[in-house]
């Protein structure tokens, strides 16, 4: 039904008015562009067309949909699932890797050290993924334990950094160290709930920190 | 509704930040098995694909399924990225194609079949209806559309792509595309001329 094709004015009216939509985004062909922009400078019907395109696209653009409002609520557990599936992921993924991995030694011999801390790197997220599940919600229940601070971020640091350059990192952040290391050597960190973002973003920038994520969703955002 | 506001355009600016030469370079790491290349794509797409696959399928419960679907065969076959295209469109059309094949799995009704030959939606009374009301009605006319006609619109809205690239990612004619525009235009714009007088 909503495929079936509509009579219009004429064919360059029909082109406009189809065009119209990609006008107001700007992603018209320059002919396009052209073509409509001649159009609309006779046509009132167009003109009055086009100043409802923008408030339709401006309405559209900006609508929430589910997105905001039921996957905000759903986030929390889509992050518990990528933990939970990461295992299964990351089995799959070895065995394209495998195969991959092949041909990238074949071609770059040298490259096999590259090859294995990708492995490691796979360890490490295996062990941080499958950490609330083995030991069931060691972290997330601290809230509720006699603890002073709730860990809200989880970091691995590179194996050879140094105490001194652990505990700067994490005075530079304004972390306080909660629980770790765990079995796959992560620390589990408190950041002032208003400064998770910058801290996790000044932790990425960190040459000594392998991983750092929220480990809650409540207040990532 | 300021953040909601906030995140749609953080996702736009975010797309926009990161370049498809820059894209492009992660697909070349993936294919050596980067699997931190792969992390940084997936954090990328994620907000731009959750929306575009919520908004077609309707079913948030299968989002994220579609969604890791989609991803995985990004790092599954990263060779299957030819550079002919910008890597989102590569991406979007395998999205695309995981979410029509999830809808076929999923038949239960939630879409309007005969939406757009009935008459618009009652009139309700000539009253000032606020942002939030007017909200409701153009999700309410959003959900009556296929879910083709809502990939067209929020490509075309949202993530600003062009119609030759929706119709690379949807693998149909460029007149089909503009054909679904036109139609869930005129769906939309009835709904909300018959529900809010002001509105048009």
């Amino acid at each position: 039904m909503m495929g079936r094709i509509v009579e219009l004015h004429g064919d360059r009216h029909q082109e406009a008015q189809s065009l119209l939509p990609w006008y107001v985004t700007g992603q018209l062909d320059p002919s396009d562009q052209a073509q409509v922009e001649a159009h609309l400078l006779e046509c009132p019907e167009c003109q009055a067309e086009l100043k409802t395109e923008h408030r339709l696209k401006s309405e559209l653009a900006d609508l929430p949909f589910e997105i905001e409002h039921g996957w905000t609520r759903l986030r929390g557990r889509l992050d518990e699932r990528r933990a939970d599936t990461a295992p299964g992921v990351l089995t799959w993924l070895g065995a394209a890797r495998r195969d991959v991995g092949r041909r990238w030694r074949a071609a770059a011999p040298g490259l096999g050290w590259a090859l294995a801390a990708a492995q490691i790197v796979v360890f490490l997220l295996v062990g941080v993924s499958t950490l609330p599940s083995s030991q069931p919600a060691r972290y997330r229940t601290l809230g509720a334990a006699p603890a002073p601070a709730t860990g809200n971020v989880v970091v691995i640091f590179r194996p050879d950094t140094s105490e001194a350059d652990l505990r700067a990192t994490l005075k530079a952040s304004h972390a306080r160290l909660v629980d770790g290391p765990t079995a796959a050597d992560a620390y589990v960190l408190h950041v002032p709930a208003g400064e998770r973002l910058s801290a996790l973003a000044r932790l990425r920038e960190k040459a000594d920190i392998e991983l750092a994520e929220p480990i809650d969703a409540g207040d990532s955002r | 509704m300021l953040g909601s506001q906030g995140g749609a355009l953080g996702q736009r600016r975010e797309a926009a930040r990161f370049g498809s030469c820059d894209e492009a370079a992660l697909i070349g790491r993936i294919v050596e098995g980067d699997l931190r290349a792969f992390e940084h794509l997936y954090r990328l797409y994620h907000p731009r694909l959750t929306r575009f696959i919520v908004n077609m399928i309707h079913r948030p419960q299968l989002a994220e399924e579609v969604l890791n679907d989609t991803l995985l065969v990004v790092w599954n076959r990263p060779d299957g990225y030819d550079g002919s295209s910008r890597v989102s469109t590569w991406i979007f059309a395998i999205a695309y194609r995981r979410a029509l094949s999830a809808l076929r799995r999923h038949k239960d009704p939630v879409e309007d079949k005969h939406a757009e030959s009935r008459q618009s939606l009652e009139a309700g009374p000539e009253q000032e209806l606020g942002q939030r009301q007017a909200r409701e009605v153009l999700m309410s006319a959003m959900a009556e559309l296929s879910a083709d006609h809502r990939a067209v619109v929020d490509l075309t809205y949202f993530h600003e792509l062009g119609y030759r690239e929706i119709a690379q990612i949807m693998s149909c004619p460029v007149d089909t595309v503009k054909t679904r525009m036109f139609h869930a235009r005129r769906h939309l714009k009835r709904v909300l001329a018959g529900r809010m007088a002001d509105w048009l």
